[in-house]
C-alpha cells in the first residue's frame, strides 16, 4: 500500500470509527439474541440476559432441532427460495431486457412499462388473491409460494435501470458481429451486469426466505408451512387468553428462549448466502473494464 | 452451439431487422406479461370492494354497491388529517434517511481497503434487516427505558430522564431513527453494487491529478451513484405513505397517538372491532393513487432534470 | 367397447367423486342401503353418542394453538397430526368418525383469517368453529348454514343442555344462536373466569410485616411500603408498586396486570355497558364515576406507588419486570399463577405469591364484571348429510370424555398436557361456574371427605398436580412450574375466589352496531389517549368533562342509542 498522507490518515480513522460503532449497534441485538436462546429460562424471563448467556442451557436448540416438523418447514423454505429466485431471476430478466431499449427501438414499451408501474403500486386485497390462487388449485402446493409473486417488479425496475447503462457501443459492436438478441442478452448484457444481478438475485432470495405471509394463506395444513410461517406461529403473543381451557397453553408460555433460538437458526442460512454473493458486489472489475 | 444460433440469425436479417427485434422483444417479455396479468391484475378486479359493503358470505359481485361511501367516511373520521400528516412526516423522514445514511454507509465501506473487514462489516450490519419488529420491540424499548443505556447517559451528563416512548416531542424520532438503523445495511446493498459499476480508471487519473480521496469522492464517487440515488428516491416515493405498520405497531401507545398513529394503525383498529375489508381496500386503493401520481410525476422531474427518465 | 364401457364407468365416477367430493363422505349415498343398513345409520344418527356402521368422513377447520407440533418432539404423540391424534382417534373409536381438515390456523386472527377466505370462496367445510358473532350473522343471512334446532333437540347430551341452562334464561347462549326460533349454531360456552385479585409477594409482606390489604387506602399503604422500604432487601432503592398494563382496563378479567379493579371499587364500570338508574343502556366509560378513580390513580402515579413507565411498557416488558423480583403486586385473574411472572419468581427468587381480594368495593366485596357467556360457534354447511356429528362430538368434548375413565381418555389429557392441539372442533360446553365446581371435587378428596376415583379424569390431572406439588414442597424442593400453576390456580387461588365471592355486574350489551364498526376505533383514540394523559398528568382531570362531550359527539350519543335500540329489540 502507497504511505498515505496525514488528512488521509485521519479520514481513514474516522471511517473505521464509524463503521466499526455501526457495525457494533447491529451486532448486539443479535448476540443479545444468541444469548438469550443458550439461557435458561428464569434469567429471560427476568431480563437478566445481556450478551452472554445466564445459566446455560441449550435445551431450546435440542428441542427445535429434533422437531420433524422443524425440518419439514425448512424443506419446504429451500425448495421454495431455489425455485422461486429461479423463476424471479428468469421473468426479471425476460422484462428487464425489452424494457430497457429505447422507444425507438421497442416502441411498445411505454405501454409495458406503464403497466409494470401499475403492478409496483397497485395491489389487490388477500382475498381476491387467495380466489385466484384456489381456482387454479395452487393451494398448499408450493407453486402457491412462487408463483403469485414470479415477477418481482421492483428488482425488474432495478435491473432495467442497470441495463440502461449498459454502453450502446458493445450492443452495436456485438450486433455487427451478427449476434441475434439472445446472444447480445447472454454474452454482452448478463456478464456486465452481474453485480446488479447479484443484488436482485439477493432480493429474491431473502424475500423467499423471509416471507411468511403467503404460506399462511395459501397452506392450509400447518405440515406444509414454510420455515418462517411454521417460526412466526410460533411467536404469536398470546397476551390475552380468553377462557380457562387455554390454561394448558400458559404453562409452557415462556417462550421467549425458545423463539430466539428460532430466530437465531433461521438467520443462519442468510448469513451464509451474503458473503457467497457478496463477492459479486465487492470486485467491481467486471463492469469496470467495460466502461469507457 | 453459440456460434450456430448467431449464424442462423445473422443472415435473414439485415432491412427488417428492427421489426424482427421487436417482435422478439414482444415474446421475450410475454411470459412476465401473463404472470402479471393473472396474479396483479385479474385479482386487482378485486378492488372494487373499495366501493362496497363487501360481505364476504355475499361475495364481490353480490355485496352491497355503496360506491363512495368508504372514501368519505375515511375523510369523514375526525384524526384523518392528523393520521395522514403523521404518516407523510414519518414516511418521508425514513424516506430521506433511508437513502443517506445507507450512501454514506457504502461510501464509506468502500473506503475500508481491508477486504476481509469491508466484508464482515457488510454482512453483519445486513443482519438487523431479518429481525421483526415484534422481536426488536422489546430491545428498543429496553434500549430507551428510564433505566436504558440512552436515559444513563443523560441522566450522567447532569439532564433529566427522558421517558422517550411516551413522549410526544421524542417518540417520532425514535420511531424513525431506529428504523434507519434496521435497514440501513440491508439498503446500503443497492449502492454498494451500483460502487462497483465506477471504473478504478477514474481514480487512478483523478489521484495523479493530485486530488485526495475527499475530493475523489465528492467529484467522482457521488456523481456516479447519482441515478441509483434517484431511482432508489423514486421507487421509494411509492411507499411514502406506508410508514412502517409493525414497527409502530409494537411501539406506540396511546399517549403518543397524537404524533405516530399512522394510517396502517389506523385502519387495523378499525378492522379490529370488526374487519372492515371494504375499508381496508379504499385505503389502499388511494394509498396507491397517490404512489402512483408521485412516481410518475418523479420520473417526468428526472426526464427533466437529467435528461433520462426512471423508467 | 369394453374399454369404452370401463371408461365411461370412470367418468361417472369421477364426478359423482367431484360432486360429492366436498361432502367428505362420498359415494355411501350412491349405494342403495339395505333396510337393515338404514336402520343401523338411522340409529347412529339419533343417538347422542350413536356410532356409524361405516367410517364417516367430514371436512372441518381446525384449530391449532401456538404450541403446535413442536413441544411434541420426544414425546409418544411425535408422530401425531391435526388428523390423527389422541383425540381424533377416540372419536373414530367411539362414533366412526375421521376429521379432514379443510384448514387448519392457529386460534385467534390466522384461524379467523382463515375462515373468512374459505367463506369468501363460497367453499366452507362441513364443520367448522367461527369465533364471532358478526361472521355468524353473515352465514345465517347468507343461507350458508344447515338449521340445527332438531339436532340440538334430539342429540344434545343432557351435561350440553344444563350447562346453557346454567346461565339463567335470559343470558342462554342458545338465545344468541337463534334466528327466527332456529337454532343455527351450537354455542361454545365462556367459563365465568371469576373476578381479579390482587396478587402480592406474600414473603415481601413478611419482611415488612404487613397485613393483607383490603380497601384501597390498605393497598396505599401496602405499595407505600414496597416502593419506600426495601422489601426484597437488597439495600437498593430499586422496587416498582403495583404494575400496570399499558392498556390500564378491558376485557376483565383476562386482562392480567390491568387495573379495573381499582375503577369497579368506586362503582365505574369502564369499557362496559351497564344499565343507569334508568334502566338505560349507557358506556362505563363516560360515567362520572370514572373521574374519582381516575383522580385516584393519578395521585397514585403522582406519588410514584403504581408503575411510572406503565405507558410505554408493553405487557412482556410487565412480565419480565415481575420475574427480575423489582415488583410485588399485581391485579389478575384467578389463573395468574400460570404467568412466566410467577413461575419464574417462585423458581428463581423463592416468591411466594397469594391472591388477596382487594380493593373492595362499598359492599366490602369486589366489584367484578361478567363476561359474555358465548366465546363462538360451531356451524354446519347447509346441506351436509351428516349435520348431527357436530353434536356429537360437542357431546364427547363436553360430557363423554369428561366422565370416561378408560386408558384412552388419559393418553389424550396427558396429550393435552403436552400441546393442547388435538380437537378437531374447539368447542366444549360447560357451566359457567365448572372451574369452581371442579375445584371443589378437587378440595373435597384432598380434605378426605371423598374418593379419588370420583373424580374426573380432568379433576384426578388437577389432584395429582397438588400432590406432586405438596410432596416437593415437604421435601424443600421447588415443584415442576406446571405443578405450581396448577396447584396456585386450580386449589388455592380457586378456593379463595369460591369462599370470597364477588359482586358481579352483568354487561348489558356485548354486540356491535352498525356505528360501532365504524367510529368505535375513533372512540377508543380518544378515550385511552385521554385517560392516559389524566393519569400521567398530562391533562387536567376537567380534561375528562370534555372527553365526554368529544365522545358523545364523535359518534358515541349515536352509538348509544344503537345500543338501547338493540336491547329492546
Amino acid at each position: 500500500m502507497k504511505k498515505m498522507k496525514p488528512g488521509t490518515l485521519v479520514s481513514q480513522i474516522i471511517i473505521w470509527i464509524v463503521i466499526i460503532l455501526l457495525t457494533l449497534s447491529c451486532l448486539l441485538p443479535l448476540l443479545n439474541m444468541v444469548a438469550i436462546s443458550l439461557s435458561g429460562s428464569e434469567a429471560v424471563a427476568a431480563n437478566e440476559v445481556g450478551f452472554l448467556p445466564k445459566d446455560l442451557n441449550v435445551s431450546a436448540y435440542k428441542k427445535l432441532l429434533g422437531d420433524a416438523q422443524f425440518w419439514k418447514s425448512t424443506w419446504i423454505s429451500v425448495e421454495r427460495v431455489v425455485l422461486g429466485t429461479l423463476i424471479n431471476m428468469f421473468f426479471t430478466v425476460t422484462m428487464a431486457y425489452p424494457l430497457s431499449k429505447s422507444r425507438k427501438r421497442f416502441r411498445a414499451r411505454e405501454v409495458y412499462m406503464k403497466l409494470v408501474i401499475f403492478a409496483m403500486l397497485f395491489t389487490s386485497g388477500i382475498i381476491p388473491l387467495f380466489m385466484v390462487v384456489s381456482h387454479l388449485h395452487l393451494t398448499n402446493t408450493i407453486w402457491a409460494l412462487v408463483l403469485p409473486g414470479a415477477v418481482p417488479v421492483f428488482n425488474v425496475i432495478l435491473l432495467i435501470n442497470f441495463f440502461k447503462g449498459v454502453p450502446e457501443a458493445l450492443d452495436e459492436a456485438a450486433r455487427i458481429d451478427g449476434a441475434g438478441p439472445i446472444t447480445i442478452l447472454l454474452r454482452v448484457y448478463l456478464p456486465v451486469s452481474l453485480p446488479a444481478l447479484a443484488t436482485v438475485a439477493l432480493f429474491a432470495i431473502v424475500g423467499h426466505w423471509n416471507d411468511y405471509f403467503s404460506g399462511l394463506i395459501y397452506m392450509t395444513k400447518a405440515s406444509r408451512y414454510p420455515l418462517q410461517t411454521y417460526i412466526q406461529q410460533l411467536t404469536v403473543d398470546l397476551t390475552q387468553v380468553t377462557d380457562a381451557n387455554q390454561l394448558k397453553q400458559l404453562a409452557a408460555m415462556n417462550t421467549r428462549t425458545f423463539n430466539a433460538a428460532k430466530i437465531v437458526v433461521s438467520t443462519i442460512p442468510l448469513l451464509l448466502i451474503y458473503p457467497f454473493l457478496q463477492k459479486y458486489f465487492v470486485s467491481g472489475i467486471v463492469i469496470g473494464a467495460v466502461k469507457e | 452451439m453459440k456460434q450456430d444460433m448467431t449464424k442462423s440469425v445473422q443472415k435473414p436479417r439485415k432491412k427488417r431487422a428492427l421489426g424482427n427485434e421487436e417482435l422478439f422483444l414482444h415474446l421475450m417479455i410475454l411470459p412476465g406479461m401473463i404472470m402479471l396479468a393473472i396474479f396483479v391484475f385479474a385479482p386487482f378486479v378485486g378492488s372494487l370492494m373499495a366501493f362496497e359493503k363487501y360481505v364476504p358470505a355475499k361475495g364481490i359481485l353480490g355485496s352491497e354497491w355503496v360506491w363512495f361511501d368508504n372514501f368519505k367516511f375515511i375523510f369523514s373520521l375526525p384524526d384523518s388529517k392528523q393520521v395522514f400528516m403523521n404518516t407523510l412526516i414519518i414516511a418521508f423522514a425514513k424516506l430521506i434517511l433511508n437513502i443517506i445514511i445507507p450512501v454514506t454507509f457504502a461510501i464509506m465501506l468502500n473506503e475500508i481497503r481491508v477486504s476481509i473487514c469491508k466484508r464482515t462489516f457488510q454482512t453483519i450490519v445486513y443482519l438487523p434487516h431479518f429481525l421483526s419488529w415484534v422481536v426488536l420491540a422489546t430491545v428498543v424499548s429496553n434500549m430507551f427505558s428510564l433505566s436504558g443505556p440512552f436515559n444513563a447517559v443523560i441522566t450522567a451528563l447532569g439532564g433529566d430522564p427522558i421517558q422517550f416512548m411516551s413522549d410526544n416531542n421524542w417518540f417520532r424520532k425514535v420511531i424513525i431513527g431506529t428504523d434507519v438503523w434496521k435497514e440501513f445495511g440491508y439498503n446500503s446493498v443497492v449502492y454498494l453494487a451500483a460502487l462497483t459499476g465506477i471504473s478504478p480508471d477514474l481514480y487512478e487519473a483523478a489521484s495523479i491529478d493530485g486530488a485526495n480521496r475527499f475530493k475523489q469522492t465528492i467529484h467522482i464517487t457521488v456523481p456516479a451513484l447519482l441515478p441509483t440515488v434517484i431511482l432508489m428516491t423514486a421507487l421509494n416515493l411509492g411507499n411514502i405513505l406506508n410508514a412502517g405498520f409493525d414497527q409502530i405497531f409494537n411501539l406506540y401507545n396511546p399517549l403518543v397517538y397524537e404524533t405516530a398513529d399512522i394510517i396502517d394503525t389506523y385502519v387495523y383498529r378499525i378492522g379490529m372491532v370488526e374487519r372492515q375489508y371494504s375499508i381496508g381496500a379504499a385505503v389502499g386503493l388511494l394509498k396507491s393513487v397517490i404512489s402512483f401520481i408521485l412516481i410518475l410525476g418523479a420520473n417526468k422531474c428526472a426526464k427533466k432534470t437529467t435528461g433520462s427518465g426512471i423508467f | 367397447m369394453k374399454r369404452r364401457s370401463v371408461l365411461i364407468f370412470l367418468t361417472a365416477v369421477l364426478s359423482t367423486a367431484a360432486v360429492l367430493g366436498g361432502c367428505g363422505d362420498s359415494g355411501k349415498n350412491s349405494v342403495k342401503l339395505s333396510e337393515s343398513e338404514q336402520a343401523a345409520w338411522d340409529a347412529a344418527a339419533n343417538d347422542p353418542y350413536g356410532k356409524y356402521p361405516e367410517l364417516v368422513t367430514y371436512t372441518c377447520g381446525y384449530n391449532l394453538t401456538n404450541q403446535g407440533a413442536d413441544t411434541l418432539a420426544g414425546t409418544p404423540y411425535e408422530s401425531d397430526t391435526a388428523e390423527n391424534n389422541a383425540y381424533t382417534r377416540y372419536l373414530r373409536e367411539l362414533l366412526n368418525v375421521q376429521n379432514e381438515n379443510e384448514f387448519e390456523a392457529i386460534t385467534g386472527p390466522d384461524y379467523d383469517q382463515k375462515v373468512s377466505l374459505c367463506i369468501a370462496a363460497q367453499s366452507i367445510p362441513d364443520i367448522m368453529y367461527v369465533s364471532d358473532y358478526a361472521t355468524l350473522v353473515d352465514l345465517v343471512d347468507n343461507d350458508l348454514i344447515e338449521d340445527l334446532t332438531d339436532v340440538y333437540n334430539n342429540l344434545a347430551c343432557d351435561t350440553v343442555k344444563a350447562s346453557y341452562e346454567s346461565y339463567g334464561s335470559d343470558n342462554n347462549p342458545i338465545n344468541t344462536v337463534t334466528f327466527d326460533g332456529k337454532i343455527m349454531a351450537i354455542p361454545k360456552t365462556q367459563l365465568s373466569d371469576g373476578q381479579d385479585f390482587l396478587w402480592v409477594r406474600k414473603d415481601w409482606m413478611d419482611n415488612l410485616g404487613l397485613e393483607e390489604p383490603k380497601t384501597l387506602d390498605d393497598l396505599a399503604e401496602l405499595l407505600r411500603a414496597f416502593v419506600s422500604q426495601d422489601p426484597d432487601g437488597n439495600g437498593k432503592d430499586d422496587t416498582v408498586g403495583l404494575a400496570v398494563h399499558p392498556e390500564v382496563y378491558g376485557y376483565y378479567p383476562n386482562n392480567t396486570f390491568a387495573i379495573d379493579n381499582i375503577f369497579t371499587a368506586f362503582g365505574a364500570y369502564p369499557f362496559v355497558w351497564i344499565t343507569d338508574e334508568n334502566g338505560k343502556a349507557v358506556y362505563g366509560s363516560v360515567q362520572p364515576e370514572m373521574k374519582d378513580a381516575l383522580a385516584l390513580v393519578h395521585a397514585w402515579y403522582e406519588e410514584g406507588i403504581l408503575d411510572r413507565e406503565f405507558t410505554s411498557r408493553t405487557y412482556d416488558d410487565v412480565v419480565a419486570m415481575i420475574s427480575s423480583g423489582q415488583c410485588g403486586a399485581y391485579i389478575g385473574p384467578w389463573w395468574s399463577p400460570f404467568n412466566v411472572a410467577q413461575t419464574s419468581t417462585y423458581a428463581a427468587k423463592d416468591a411466594e405469591w397469594i391472591n388477596i381480594s382487594c380493593p373492595v368495593g362499598e359492599s366490602g366485596k369486589i366489584n367484578g364484571i361478567n363476561t359474555k357467556p358465548y366465546a363462538g360457534f360451531v356451524v354446519v354447511r347447509k346441506g351436509y348429510e351428516h349435520p348431527e356429528i357436530a353434536m356429537k362430538i360437542v357431546n364427547v368434548n363436553s360430557e363423554y370424555s369428561k366422565q370416561d375413565k378408560s386408558d384412552a381418555t388419559k393418553e389424550i389429557i396427558e396429550n393435552q398436557s403436552i400441546a393442547y392441539f388435538n380437537w378437531p372442533l374447539y368447542c366444549e360446553v360447560q357451566p359457567g361456574n365448572n372451574a369452581e365446581i371442579m375445584t371443589g371435587h378437587v378440595q373435597d378428596v384432598l380434605d378426605g371427605n371423598a374418593d379419588v376415583s370420583s373424580l374426573t379424569t380432568e379433576e384426578q390431572s388437577y389432584y395429582d398436580a397438588a400432590v406432586r406439588f405438596s410432596e416437593a414442597e415437604a421435601a424443600g424442593q421447588k415443584a415442576e412450574s406446571a405443578d405450581y400453576s396448577q396447584y396456585m390456580s386450580r386449589v388455592v387461588s380457586m378456593k379463595r375466589m369460591i369462599d370470597e365471592p364477588a359482586d358481579f355486574l352483568t354487561p348489558s350489551f356485548f354486540e356491535t352496531t352498525e356505528t360501532m364498526k365504524v367510529k368505535w376505533a375513533s372512540l377508543e383514540k380518544i378515550e385511552m389517549q385521554t385517560i392516559l394523559k389524566i393519569i400521567v398528568g398530562e391533562a387536567d382531570l376537567s380534561s375528562f368533562d370534555t372527553f365526554i362531550n368529544d365522545w358523545n359527539n364523535a359518534g358515541g350519543a349515536e352509538i348509544t342509542e344503537e345500543v338501547n335500540e338493540a336491547i329492546q329489540k
